[in-house]
């Protein structure tokens, strides 16, 4: 296989990784198989290994989304199976004060970088003019908001599985305030968004899971 | 959102176009490959259908009872020197299924408009 194959079978290796062996087998081989068969065809009507990237590339991005839905839709579709996110609990502590920790610990530091960055940019804010330090002191605000938003998203996802609708708070307000740091730029909030919903979705999976 | 029971989406459609197509030119069991670029084809598209959505979508009307699939034979493939395709074939639900759907989007324009009459 060309090496311009290799980011799109990591991605397909990526996705299927901890599935059950003959749904993730089959979706490598078919993926493998249609990638073999693209490049066979591009090759034999001669275009440039540049056009074939393009056009493999191209193909495998735009299917990007579908790909995660997919995924997504496996635990649903072999409920049979044992639960994949056993281990995850144990990493975190199954008991709910044990769950607590990560995301406390996570704001925490985030609220201390925040705090530190004001206080510097405050210090700053002394010793300079005041035309410098006005935008320091912006700055000094995103990062801490920035941090602390990420934290949140983090620790929104790590005791989701625990405490679904404090995690799914956790993640949405993450996801926004980081989202939101970048107003300027449509990117981040269309992440905030998809992770919103993501969220969401799944902390209602699992509250379902629980109750029946 | 979730759509209704029994109803096909726009790339259903599509896949169960092109693999009848195909099957009425003889060719009965069709790969994905072969099915993206049929699918361009129809729709005179430069891009072939993405990976994700395809087999996505593959595999949703396979347990859906719209196509059936299998591996090629694996000697076939080694002979051919590359990796083994997954072929699929339309099933005759699926087969039932595009027809509803083209009968039931055909329906609305049929039907003949109605004049009011002059009081």
């Amino acid at each position: 296989m060309r090496a311009w194959l290799g980011p799109v079978r990591r991605w397909v290796r990526l996705y299927t990784a901890g599935l059950e062996p003959s749904v993730r087998d089959r979706r490598r081989d078919e993926i493998d198989a249609d990638l073999w068969d693209q490049v066979d065809w591009l090759t034999g009507n001669g275009r440039t290994a540049a056009a074939i990237t393009m056009a493999v590339w191209l193909r495998w991005l735009s299917g990007v989304p579908d790909d995660v839905f997919w995924r997504r839709d496996q635990p649903r579709a072999a409920r049979s199976a044992p639960a994949p996110t056993e281990g995850r609990r144990d990493m975190f502590g199954s008991g709910s004060r044990a769950a607590l920790v990560l995301p406390v610990g996570a704001v925490a530091i985030a609220i201390a970088v925040a705090i530190a960055s004001l206080v510097i940019g405050e210090i700053q804010h002394q010793e300079q003019s005041e035309r410098l330090v006005s935008s320091e002191l912006l700055g000094s605000i995103h990062i801490g908001l920035l941090a602390a938003g990420l934290a949140s998203l983090v620790a929104g996802f790590a005791i989701m599985r625990s405490r679904p609708a404090v995690g799914a708070v956790l993640a949405v307000g993450g996801s926004w305030v980081a989202g939101l740091m970048a107003y300027w730029l449509i990117v981040p909030l269309l992440i905030a968004v998809a992770i919103s919903f993501y969220a969401m979705r799944r902390a209602r999976r699992i509250a379902a899971e629980a109750g029946s | 959102m979730r759509r209704k029971l029994g109803t096909l989406i726009p790339i259903e459609v599509s896949i169960l176009d092109a693999g009848l197509d195909l099957k009425r030119r003889g060719i009965e069991d069709f790969h994905g490959y072969l099915l993206a670029t049929e699918i361009a084809d129809r729709k005179g598209a430069r891009r072939l259908l993405a990976h994700g959505s395809l087999y996505r979508a593959l595999g949703r009307m396979e347990r859906g009872g719209l196509l059936d699939s299998q591996w090629e034979d694996a000697d076939l493939a080694a002979a051919a020197e590359r990796p083994r395709r997954r072929l699929y074939r339309v099933t005759p639900a699926g087969a039932r299924a595009v027809a509803l759907a083209h009968a039931a989007r055909a329906a609305p324009a049929a039907r003949p408009r109605t004049r009011q009459a002059p009081a």
